[in-house]
C-alpha cells in the first residue's frame, strides 16, 4: 500500500504535463501584480505565508496538471486561495477550504443567486467567477 | 414652360410623401430598435429647428440612452429637464433606480400620489427606510412591499452552531444543500480515516487525516457563517431583479411622447 502511494506520488511529481499548468498570475501582468506593497502587506509581515504560498505553488505545479482543468470557477480553487492569502495572510487558508467545499456539482445551480457571473472558456464551458 | 412646372410640382410631391419629415423619422428609428441613429436624428432635429422643443428632446436622447443601458448618459440628460418636465422626472428615478441608488430617489422632492412618489416607495423600501409591518394600499405596492418583507433572514450565529454540531447543517439552513452534502462529505472522510489509523495504532495516520478534518471543520463552519450573511442581500438582489423585469412594461417603463404638443393640437 505504502509503495504504491510512494510510486503515485513520484510519478505524479516527475510527469511532464504540458497542456495545462495553473498559474497564479496571467502571462500579461506587469510587476506590480506580482508584488504590490499594499496588497501583499499581509505577506511580508509573516514567513508562515511564504510557506503557505509555496505549498499552494507546489500543489500547482505538480499535482493539479493530473487532473487537468476541473475547477468550477475561475480563478481556480488554489489560486483563490493564493489569492486569500496575499490578501489575507493564513485567514486565507480558511477561505480557500470553504471555496474548495463549494467547488461541487450544485455550484452552477447558484449562479445569478450567490454568484453574479461567469465566463465562456474554451476548454470546459461557463465558469463562475468569484474573486476573494 | 408650363407643363415642367407641373412635372417639378408633382415630383416634389411624390418626395415629399415617400420620405417622411424628420419627427417621424426618429420614432420610426426608435420603434425599429435603432436607439443609436436615433439620438443622432434626433440631435439633427435639435440643432436644425430655430425654435427647438427642448425639454421633449432631451427626454427622447435620453430615453434612447436608458434603452441601451446607457444609464450614466441618460441622467445626465434627464437631470437637465427633471424638475420642469414631469416625464423627465419619471424617467430620471427609473434611472436612478436601475442603478440602483436609492439614497439619491430618496432625496428628491416628489408628491407622494403620483407615479414618480410609488417609483420613491419602492427605491425607499430597498434603501431599508420602511420597518417590517409598513405595507402601503396601493394594491401594486402592496404586493412589492408583502413580498420583500417576506424573504427570510439568517442568523450567522444559528448557522454557526448548526455546523459545529453537525457539519453542513449549517449551509442547508443557509439553503445551500449541495454544498452542505458535499462538506459534510469533506469533513466526514478524514474523520474516518483518522478513526481507522486510531484503530490500527498509526500515530502519522491518524494525526494527518485530523489535521484534514480540523482544518476542513473550520472551513465548513466560516462556510455556513458566511453562507448565512449572504442569504438575505443575495435574496434581495434576486428580488430586485425579478421587480425591475416584471413591472419593466409598468411602473418602470420610460415615459416619452414623439410628437410635440404643438404638432399634436394641429
Amino acid at each position: 500500500m505504502n509503495s504504491l502511494t510512494v510510486l503515485l506520488l513520484t510519478l505524479t511529481i516527475f510527469s511532464s504535463f504540458p497542456d495545462y499548468t495553473e498559474r497564479p498570475f496571467d502571462k500579461n501582468d506587469t510587476m506590480d501584480v506580482y508584488y504590490n506593497e499594499h496588497y501583499d502587506k499581509t505577506l511580508v509581515e509573516s514567513s508562515l505565508n511564504v510557506i503557505f504560498l509555496g505549498s499552494i505553488r507546489f500543489y500547482q505545479k505538480f499535482i493539479s496538471p493530473a487532473q487537468g482543468e476541473v475547477c468550477n470557477f475561475t480563478p481556480s480553487c488554489s489560486n483563490y486561495m493564493f489569492k486569500a492569502v496575499r490578501k489575507y495572510g493564513p485567514a486565507g487558508i480558511v477561505m480557500g477550504i470553504d471555496r474548495l467545499q463549494r467547488c461541487n456539482y450544485s455550484a452552477p445551480g447558484y449562479l445569478g443567486l450567490y454568484y453574479k457571473d461567469a465566463v465562456m472558456t474554451k476548454d470546459r464551458g461557463y465558469k463562475i467567477i468569484d474573486n476573494p | 414652360m408650363r407643363k415642367l412646372l407641373i412635372l417639378i410640382l408633382t415630383l416634389l410631391t411624390i418626395i415629399a410623401a415617400v420620405y417622411p419629415a424628420a419627427d417621424s423619422f426618429s420614432e420610426f428609428l426608435f420603434n425599429e430598435g435603432d436607439y443609436y441613429r436615433c439620438i443622432t436624428q434626433l440631435k439633427k432635429e435639435f440643432y436644425r429647428s430655430d425654435n427647438p422643443d427642448t425639454l421633449r428632446l432631451y427626454n427622447l436622447i435620453g430615453v434612447n440612452h436608458y434603452l441601451m443601458g446607457e444609464y450614466d448618459n441618460a441622467l445626465l440628460y434627464f437631470s437637465k429637464i427633471a424638475p420642469a418636465h414631469e416625464d423627465g422626472l419619471i424617467n430620471m428615478l427609473i434611472t436612478l433606480f436601475r442603478m440602483k441608488r436609492f439614497d439619491a430617489i430618496d432625496s428628491i422632492e416628489v408628491s407622494n400620489n403620483t407615479e414618480a412618489g410609488r417609483i420613491q416607495k419602492i427605491a425607499r423600501l430597498f434603501a431599508g427606510r420602511y420597518s417590517e409591518e409598513f405595507i402601503p394600499g396601493d394594491s401594486v405596492l402592496h404586493d412589492i412591499f408583502s413580498d420583500y418583507h417576506a424573504i427570510p433572514k439568517k442568523n450567522r450565529l444559528t448557522a454557526g452552531i448548526l455546523s459545529a454540531i453537525i457539519p453542513g447543517l449549517g449551509r442547508i439552513y443557509s439553503g445551500r444543500t449541495g454544498d452542505a452534502l458535499f462538506s459534510f462529505a469533506t469533513v466526514l472522510l478524514p474523520a474516518g480515516a483518522g478513526y481507522y489509523y486510531y484503530a490500527i495504532d498509526n500515530d502519522i495516520g491518524l494525526y494527518t487525516a485530523a489535521g484534514f478534518a480540523g482544518l476542513f471543520y473550520i472551513g465548513e463552519l466560516y462556510g455556513a457563517i458566511n453562507s448565512a450573511g449572504r442569504y438575505y442581500p443575495a435574496h434581495r438582489d434576486k428580488y430586485y431583479e425579478k421587480i425591475t423585469d416584471n413591472y419593466s412594461g409598468s411602473i418602470f417603463k420610460p415615459h416619452y411622447k414623439f410628437k410635440s404638443a404643438a404638432s399634436e393640437t394641429d
